[in-house]
């Protein structure tokens, strides 16, 4: 490989314009969130990209006068355009939008990161490299001389901590002063060898055109190497068709030389001072995905995750429960039994504040999923289950977007972007909605803490391991049903363990937990008014002469095979809303507080036995997807058919399983 | 030590069992990670196993106490507050011994 030649730069003021915008582009788990929080500080927001639903995050700071827009682009590897989140990051850096583009990379690790550095670089784009984590790789012992990177990359260096904010004032300085000028500020040219600069130019020489807008050089190798759209693109435009031989073979061999430029690279900018036999995560790795071990860790992790969420919890839980209650007691004391005392206190406080009383429990469990996530134990996860996965023709990288299921299985469907085969993606999509998510888990405590006390956490979690169950069956089912296909291998980077911090953890469970609170200030509250209203009218709080009544009695035939109550079945048809409105049905049916388990276990115990309430539990575990998650699967697969299949099968799923359940849970108990 | 350290969890897992079976079950899976860890003959590997055996220990040890701390709470909801029972103490013991081993396990 010969060195790198640097191009001119061209230096000129930017005038009349205080505005930048910054792209942030990386490989996943390099740290990259943590620098875009770290500069934007409380100003992040989440926004939608035009055109395509991807979670973006855009936050905004000021420094020196300049209004610093910062967009947190998806965690790519590459930018191949296989998989969706490569195909956006890549549109937007070619697309001219950003001013700069910051390339974060990972100061222990950056073989990854400078292999995506050398491709913006011939993309021809301003491009700093801020290599993070910078307070790690000097724990270990790793020296890093940026001069060095600077000297060969051809492009300015910044050494970041986001933990402990190091380099941070330099990167706010470098990105104002590079903004404020124009063009492009260091061309380089990487130098692949005569055989392949040749073809190059051959290329070049027959391009007439450049319909996407990239540097004709890299347009070029793009072709060469038969870039899916890029190929395309020059076929259109006349360029003659490659065999398929030709196309892989320069694939390769830029790989190659790539690879052994950033190596050399490494080998000059890069000393460490100790040579360890094992590291701290190699270590922890050797018994974390050891052959015997991991698989009963993860369970006994996940064990511990419930166990945490239904316990510790708990008695936060019950607290708020007692304050609502007293609340709505005090409110009728206050106003007198009628119409708005009861829309107060049977309506907005008993409606809202059933669900809201579980808010404890969510934080918990996004607590403890975040301290296994930012740890750097949820990647292994999916690594240790890939062997399991792929029996189920799916991938470990399927895996990951499925945990995010135990919090909303709107994000578990949008996070099915990641994978690059359409089929596999398609199948997480389909299953995505049998992982339980947090909405769930207020209707199983409720139901557990009134007929289950004594083993109330052992039920949570083996109702759980029955959804993680379901879902991998149901791949294979889908699987063997349309596609009879094999499943992608897994390539994933593994992160360093690490101890999360305390920001972190925070900035993790608020964020998905606010998501909890938003729906209870928004669709919970509207439909526990509406609730209130179909429960209270015409027969001024008779519930048995309401309009839920005559709603609940016509679809009682349903569910004859379980015998439900009307009540039960509305609260089901309610629930399809959203599933955390099951638990304000309940309460608002069957007027009870749920402080007062000995109450609310006589009123429902009426109606219910243990094996029913167990069969409504598996019921609520699998039935339809709310109707976020209904309208993502549309705006995912693009297709009516896909979405109705979704909810057709996930119904037919859970009422096949639940009358299963009934029937043995009934044969068992009558034994 | 990961000897020490496996009986000791043992001990504590089949002591839980009697109370909560699937606790118990796990905290003997934690066990078998120092089982495991004696029959390591490469030195790092040894205290590897030592090293994240201490560190489960900690966070089920952890998970113990925080459970009978929050349940002083109780009395406000009328209930009486939980009793540490002679598992919770052995385990609560272990990882005592298991904060000095991951503090010499990071420090190696």
């Amino acid at each position: 490989m010969r060195p790198v030649r640097h191009g001119l730069c061209q230096v000129a003021d930017k005038k009349g314009s205080g505005e930048v915008r910054v792209a942030l582009v990386g490989c996943p788990n390099v740290g990259k969130t943590s620098l875009f929080n770290a500069l934007t500080g409380s100003k992040q927001y989440v926004a939608n990209w035009p055109g395509v639903t991807v979670e973006k995050k855009e936050g905004v700071f000021l420094h020196k006068g300049f209004r610093i827009s910062v967009i947190d682009l998806p965690g790519t590897y590459a930018l191949d355009y296989n998989s969706l989140d490569e195909k956006i990051t890549r549109d937007y850096i070619l697309s001219g939008e950003p001013d700069l583009i910051v390339l974060v990379g990972d100061s222990v690790n950056p073989e990854q990161s400078l292999y995506l550095l050398l491709e913006i670089v011939e993309m021809e784009k301003k491009v700093i490299l801020a290599l993070t984590a910078y307070d790690e790789a000097k724990k270990m012992g790793i020296k890093i001389d940026k001069y060095e990177l600077q000297k060969h990359l051809g492009v300015p260096v910044v050494l970041v901590s986001s933990i402990t904010g190091e380099g941070l004032e330099e990167l706010k300085d470098l990105i104002v002063d590079y903004s404020a000028r124009k063009g492009v500020l260091h061309k380089v040219h990487l130098d692949y060898g005569e055989a392949m600069e040749k073809r190059i130019r051959e290329v070049l020489n027959n391009l007439t055109d450049l319909p996407i807008g990239a540097p004709p050089r890299y347009f070029a190798m793009k072709y060469l190497s038969g870039d899916t759209q890029f190929y395309q693109e020059a076929l259109k435009s006349g360029l003659p068709e490659l065999s398929e031989e030709e196309r892989i073979a320069f694939k390769i061999s830029l790989s190659k030389k790539k690879r052994e430029l950033i190596e050399n690279v490494i080998k000059e900018a890069y000393q460490s001072s100790e040579e360890k036999v094992l590291s701290l995560s190699e270590a922890i790795d050797h018994v974390l995905t050891h052959k015997f071990l991991s698989f009963p860790l993860f369970f006994a992790f996940m064990y511990l995750v419930f166990k945490f969420t239904f316990e510790t919890a708990q008695v936060f839980s019950d607290l708020l429960d007692l304050a609502f209650t007293n609340l709505g007691n005090l409110l009728v004391e206050r106003l007198g039994e009628n119409a708005i005392s009861s829309f107060m206190a049977d309506g907005l406080i008993s409606g809202v504040g059933s669900v809201l009383t579980f808010v404890p429990n969510i934080f918990f469990l996004f607590l403890a999923m975040g301290f296994l996530e930012e740890s750097g134990y949820l990647p292994r996860a999916a690594f240790v289950m890939d062997r399991i996965m792929e029996k189920f023709k799916l991938s470990g990288r399927s895996f990951m977007s499925l945990l995010l299921g135990f919090g909303c299985n709107v994000s578990s469907v949008m996070s099915t972007r990641v994978i690059d085969d359409p089929k596999e993606r398609l199948v997480t999509i389909l299953i995505s909605p049998f992982m339980s998510c947090s909405a769930r888990l207020p209707v199983y405590l409720l139901i557990l803490r009134i007929f289950f006390p004594h083993a109330s956490a052992a039920l949570l979690f083996s109702l759980y391991t029955l959804s993680i169950l379901i879902t991998l069956l149901s791949s294979s089912f889908i699987n063997w049903l349309f596609y009879r296909g094999r499943s992608s291998p897994l390539i994933i980077e593994l992160p360093r363990y690490r101890f999360p911090t305390f920001r972190n953890l925070y900035l993790y469970t608020w964020n998905r937990g606010k998501h909890f609170l938003k729906k209870a200030g928004t669709i919970i509250l509207l439909a526990s008014i509406a609730i209130w209203f179909l429960t209270y009218f015409p027969g001024n709080g008779n519930v048995e002469e309401s309009f839920s009544a005559s709603i609940g009695k016509a679809l009682t035939w349903i569910f004859k095979p379980f015998d439900y109550s009307w009540k039960i079945t509305l609260s089901l048809f309610y629930g399809a809303v959203a599933k955390e409105v099951i638990v304000s049905s309940i309460t608002m049916l069957y007027n009870f507080d749920e402080v007062e388990l000995e109450t609310a276990r006589s009123v429902l115990g009426l109606e219910m036995d243990p094996v029913k309430a167990f069969t409504f539990l598996v019921f609520v575990m699998a039935y339809i997807p709310c109707i976020a998650t209904v309208a993502t699967i549309y705006s995912e697969t693009n297709s009516l058919k896909w979405t109705l299949f979704s909810v057709l099968y996930s119904f037919g799923i859970a009422y096949s399983l639940s009358l299963l359940v009934y029937k043995i849970g009934g044969l068992v108990v009558r034994s | 030590m990961n000897l020490v350290m496996f009986l000791l969890t043992a001990l504590s897992g089949i002591l839980e069992f009697w109370n909560d079976r699937l606790l118990g079950f796990f905290i003997l899976v934690i066990s078998l990670v120092f089982l495991f860890g004696c029959f390591e003959k490469q030195r790092e590997r040894y205290r590897a196993h030592l090293f994240v055996g201490s560190v489960l220990v900690l966070f089920f040890a952890g998970f113990s106490l925080i459970s009978y701390l929050v349940s002083f709470l109780m009395p406000l909801l009328g209930e009486e507050p939980k009793s540490l029972t002679l598992g919770d103490a052995v385990l609560v013991s272990s990882g005592f011994i298991s904060i000095l081993n991951v503090y010499r396990g990071r420090r190696k």
